[in-house]
């Protein structure tokens, strides 16, 4: 067993002596983390999405509802979302957004106040309102930014929802009190558009319907980026890691240093078994370096450390057998190289390292639970959402037993090997 | 010519004769660009007409009345979220074992609450931490506001009612609520205006949010191209290493021309893996790589300069391999994600977008989005590909400066 140890021992020192595997071990995927959480607003406080939202309105229309859109863009309640510039000429706004140096032009037409309460409607005459086909409020969208201009969109037609709230808030409070005969029409028509304001505000500020979230998203309902992704990329890179541990027992053979270890007396056994202890320390050394770097630092909350604790044991493991696996049945140390390297990244794509897991379709899901990596961030998010041992069981236990399948596997081609 | 010519292509020969070379060189970016441009697309593209790709939520409605019907019927017409009705227990083994999106209880009284002008609770549960909650979420409250609003109305068309005259009943005045929230709802139906989205003639534009798959393409091959053209580090320093530089020059050959051939057969690597990529993206993903044929190869040109210089500086930066090898994997894959290959920059705050102009990936991604989505010529991409060239000048400058053959 000392034997084991000390090779062990002698590999997790090597790896970490290395710059170059330090670098993929621990400072890229730090690195990676660190951007994504910078590149999502995970440390302003702020969430993922669109900020500082340069955009151009002109306004065509002389009435109140022009006046009031533009009033609404430029209000306080929307600086950190858009800058607003406003400009008189349609080809000027135009001209901003093809340079990319606005997210989209919103052009409102001269007859926008008009359609919302047509000539007339104030005074009773709903005319104007028989068979109104809306206006067209144009927004000029930048091709290359289509998040910002989906959401220059959304304020519009927000605005536009308000507007037709109003009108029909004037429109329904007249036309009952006209209809059920409580008051004179002239009188009441006067007063509609003096109602219709005061119930479009309260209308805007008020929903009677509450969507009250019931367990699961309690407090979570925006995606927690960094909580994702220092898992995801920790693990990706792990998995880098663990191949490279199981070629060195390839480099060792090159390098002659694994037959003159053998005319020591130490078993074929012990020094498989102390390069296979080396590999899984190492991951897990690395893991746990993550692990703390990413909780003291950036504030990521992997979950309870208990289970925490257990299910990175297991996904070491596992992690470990899929390396021993690749160095058994590669012929050379640049095969067993490649081979890792591109199952490592082929595991990571497939499972969710890169894109969010939830979106990937559910074959793709299914699929990749064939790899340490899918397994490892259903359990993880699973932790971080507040989840117990008992919600990790079933990754612990796929875990292991990929481990020992991987293991199994492993040793019947390294037998082979020896017996050759 | 011809020596330059001979040592890169020896180079070439090399880097093939590992078999091992093809995957990173063109399997793998395939593998991410399919399942990238995938994971994406909910984010990117509009639904389908032809299929119904909204994510299912299934609705118990305990409240059984004409408002909740009116309530499932709208959510029905949300473009995110398809309602699927269920009872209690069965909603919440279907939300458990299928790991959907949400789970909607309608509770009971929620309808008569309404129409009171009360305020009434929906019971939403989610995952926690899942992209997919958020736009759920806003569904079900854009649709709860269209029922609030009408309800609000009607509410302040009692309000004023009773001022005038107060009511015979309470029968009276559920009646007149009642029918001014059916007035309520009609009016809404038809909004005073609604948005067009135009854009340039020149946009390359297929749905009003894009396309996954051109953000995947070109992301992707900005990403595996960086690995390959980095790559050069870990060419160089084998070189070094190996003593293969030094006995080059031993041969009637100049510094520059060993130098020239070895930076050139690996940015010929580069532009045919460019090549490649385009091609596939095209005939396989159905990426349009824009309208300027040229404007494209200018902007893949520039972007391989810069990076096969950056290649060439990092080369004289790493000491062994295993430097060479984590750098150029971590730069790449660093810098890609920086600079937009990984997700659209404009999602990023503002101060980020400014930081990330430093670096050569983001002008590559914005010169590509610029061709491929703007559909813009080659005067349209000149500032992005002159940046680019400037890149490339000052590494390689630094590059050749710091160079050393042993």
């Amino acid at each position: 067993m000392r034997k084991i140890l000390n090779i062990a021992w002698k590999d997790l020192i090597s790896a970490f002596r290395e710059p170059g595997v330090v670098i993929m071990m621990l400072v890229t995927p730090f690195a990676l983390t660190l951007v994504m959480g910078f590149a999502f607003g995970a440390f302003g406080g702020g969430n993922a999405g669109p900020a500082g939202i340069p955009m151009t309105i002109v306004n065509h229309d002389a009435g109140e509802f022009g006046q009031r859109l533009v009033r609404m863009l430029e209000a306080d309640g929307l600086a950190d979302l858009l800058v607003v510039t406003v400009l008189s000429d349609d080809a000027a706004a135009r001209a901003a957004v093809d340079a990319d140096q606005s997210a989209a032009a919103v052009i409102v037409p001269a007859d926008f106040s008009e359609a919302v309460v047509p000539a007339g409607l104030s005074q009773g005459d709903t005319s104007g309102l028989q068979g109104a086909q809306p206006v067209t409020i144009e927004l000029y969208a930048n091709p290359t930014r289509p998040v910002s201009a989906g959401v220059v969109r959304t304020v519009a037609e927000r605005f536009i929802d308000v507007a037709s709230a109003q009108r029909s808030a004037g429109l329904v409070v007249v036309g009952q009190i006209v209809g059920n005969r409580l008051a004179d029409p002239q009188a009441m028509a006067q007063q509609g558009a003096a109602i219709g304001h005061r119930v479009g505000d309260q209308v805007a500020s008020t929903s009677l319907v509450r969507v009250v979230g019931e367990s699961d998203a309690a407090g979570q309902s925006n995606f927690d980026w960094l909580g994702y992704m220092a898992p995801s990329m920790a693990i990706l890179f792990l998995m880098f890691t663990v191949s490279a541990g199981g070629r060195t027992i390839l480099l060792e053979r090159d390098l002659g240093t694994l037959p003159r270890m053998l005319t020591t007396p130490t078993g074929a056994a012990q020094v498989l078994g102390g390069k296979v202890l080396g590999t899984y320390l190492t991951g897990l050394a690395q893991m746990i370096i993550l692990f703390v770097a990413s909780t003291l630092l950036l504030g990521v909350h992997w979950g309870a450390p208990a289970p925490v604790a257990a299910l990175l044991l297991s996904l070491v493991a596992a992690g470990t057998g899929w390396g021993m696996l690749i160095a058994a049945y590669s012929k050379t140390t640049g095969q067993a190289n490649a081979v890792g390297t591109a199952l490592s990244l082929t595991f990571g794509a497939l499972a969710g390292n890169f894109v969010v897991r939830d979106l990937l379709p559910d074959v793709l899901k299914k699929a990749s639970l064939i790899t340490p990596n899918a397994w490892g961030l259903d359990g993880f998010k699973a932790l971080a959402a507040g989840g117990t041992l008992a919600d990790v069981a079933l990754p612990i236990a796929a875990l292991w037993g990929m481990a020992a399948i991987t293991f199994a596997l492993a040793v019947v081609a390294f037998r082979r090997q020896a017996a050759q | 010519m011809r020596k330059i010519l001979a040592i890169a292509w020896n180079d070439i020969v090399i880097e093939f004769s590992d078999r091992a070379t093809l995957i990173f060189f063109l399997v793998l970016p395939v593998i991410f660009t399919a399942v990238v441009g995938v994971g994406l697309r909910s984010a990117y593209t509009a639904p389908d007409p032809n299929a119904d790709n909204r994510y299912p939520v299934p609705v118990v409605d305990e409240d059984r009345s004409a408002l909740s019907a009116q309530f499932v019927e709208l959510l029905s017409n949300s473009a995110v979220m398809r309602p699927v009705a269920y009872e209690r227990e069965e909603a919440a083994r279907v939300y458990e074992e299928d790991n959907l999106a949400g789970l909607l209880v309608i509770p009971s009284g929620f309808g008569e609450r309404l129409l009171a002008g009360e305020a009434a609770d929906l019971a939403l549960r989610q995952p926690s931490n899942d992209t997919r909650a958020l736009a759920v979420g806003e569904a079900i409250s854009a649709a709860g506001s269209r029922l609030s609003t009408a309800a609000l109305i009607a509410q302040s068309s009692v309000a004023e009612a009773e001022r005038l005259r107060p009511f015979a009943d309470a029968a009276a005045r559920a009646a007149y609520f009642q029918q001014g929230y059916q007035m309520a709802l009609e009016f809404l139906e038809q909004p005073p205006a609604t948005v067009e989205v135009t854009r340039s003639a020149q946009a390359q534009v297929v749905t009003d949010l894009g396309s996954s798959m051109d953000q995947a393409s070109a992301g992707q091959l900005v990403t595996w191209v960086l690995i390959t053209l980095v790559g050069a580090a870990e060419l160089f320093v084998n070189e070094r290493l190996g003593g293969t530089l030094r006995r080059l020059l031993v041969t009637p050959t100049r510094k520059a021309t060993v130098l020239t051939g070895k930076i050139g057969g690996r940015l010929a690597m580069g532009l045919v893996q460019m090549l490649l990529l385009v091609v596939i993206g095209a005939t396989v993903f159905g990426v349009n790589w824009g309208r300027s044929v040229p404007a494209l190869a200018i902007m893949l040109l520039a972007f391989g300069l810069a990076a096969v210089a950056l290649g060439t500086l990092v080369g004289t930066i790493a000491k062994t391999r295993g430097q060479a090898s984590g750098l150029t994997t971590m730069i790449s894959m660093v810098g890609a994600a920086l600079g937009g290959a990984w997700w659209p920059l404009e999602i990023t705050p503002p101060a980020y977008q400014t930081a990330v102009k430093a670096l050569p990936t983001t002008w590559a991604m914005t010169g590509l989005k610029d061709v491929i989505v703007a559909g813009q010529g080659v005067s349209g991409i000149l500032p992005e590909a002159g940046i680019l060239l400037g890149f490339a000048a000052l590494f390689l400058a630094l590059g050749i400066w710091r160079f050393r053959y042993e």
